[in-house]
């Protein structure tokens, strides 16, 4: 794989997995998001599955939600939640929803609107990664890591170092310390870089 | 059938054994990722395929 980051993008040349192949079609059928949390690292080679991605979205109006719905019907996904679009409308301003390919529950799309200052700069701020082709977009990786190391489980802390190892001498240093601090988890970094407690 | 009410159960131990396991992990991950950084994508993520289509339904 190659990072270049001044074009924000990631050249991946990976043989596609199941869950791979789930992620792209679905995003395939969308115009606007970014993906975030555990697929990313995932999707890099960490050698551990998930039974959920998580994407966010910009807020819409429910007339183009209802354009998204169809084309994801269309496309054989359904929403675990409720097979009303109305319905799932209102949930998502709640909460996110869950979307599978039909008649199956696992794994899934967790389908959330963007709804602070975080999810807004992890969507502007988007990676491109181009698997063989396809693209994808992904939150920015400094980014990625602090919020991991936030999250703090050790499945996250793990995540974040296999993220860390990977990119570190193409990360931007400055960037990981202000998301670090935003954060609050500055003291966290010592896992990354030295795997102790 | 025995009851877990009867045995002795050192949780500081148990606290010790989670951490060193949690270390053994993190060390893992420097192993796995430096194998990704040294082999091309195809090598490594045949491997971590096997791990996720089994998974996948």
């Amino acid at each position: 794989m190659e990072y270049f980051e001044d074009k924000k993008e990631i050249l991946l040349d990976k043989e596609i997995n199941d869950l791979d192949k789930f992620v792209l079609d679905f995003v395939d059928l969308l115009d606007n998001y970014v993906i975030v949390s555990g697929y990313v690292s995932i999707l890099f080679g960490r050698s551990r599955m998930t039974e959920d991605v998580d994407l966010l979205i910009p807020p819409m109006v429910e007339e183009k939600f209802n354009e998204i719905w169809m084309k994801l019907y269309e496309g054989g996904f359904w929403c675990i939640n409720t097979p009303n679009p109305e319905d799932a409308f209102d949930m998502l301003k709640e909460h996110a929803i869950r979307f599978s390919r039909e008649n199956e529950a696992v794994p899934n799309i967790e389908f959330k609107i963007m709804k602070n200052e975080l999810d807004k700069f992890s969507y502007d701020n988007k990676i491109k990664v181009i698997i063989n082709s396809k693209n994808l977009f992904i939150s920015p990786l400094e980014l990625q890591i602090a919020y991991k190391l936030y999250l703090g489980s050790e499945k996250d802390i793990e995540d974040a170092k296999h993220i860390y190892n990977l990119f570190k001498d193409k990360l931007n240093k400055q960037e990981l310390d202000n998301s670090l601090v935003k954060l609050n988890v500055m003291d966290k970094m010592r896992y990354l870089e030295n795997g102790k407690h | 059938m025995g009851s877990i009410k009867d045995i002795n159960i050192d949780l500081e131990e148990l606290e010790r054994e989670k951490k060193k396991n949690f270390e053994e992990r993190l060390k893992f991950i420097d192993f796995w990722t430096e194998y990704i950084k040294n082999n091309p994508d195809k090598v490594w993520s045949k491997q971590q395929n096997k791990l996720i289509n089994s998974q996948c339904p």
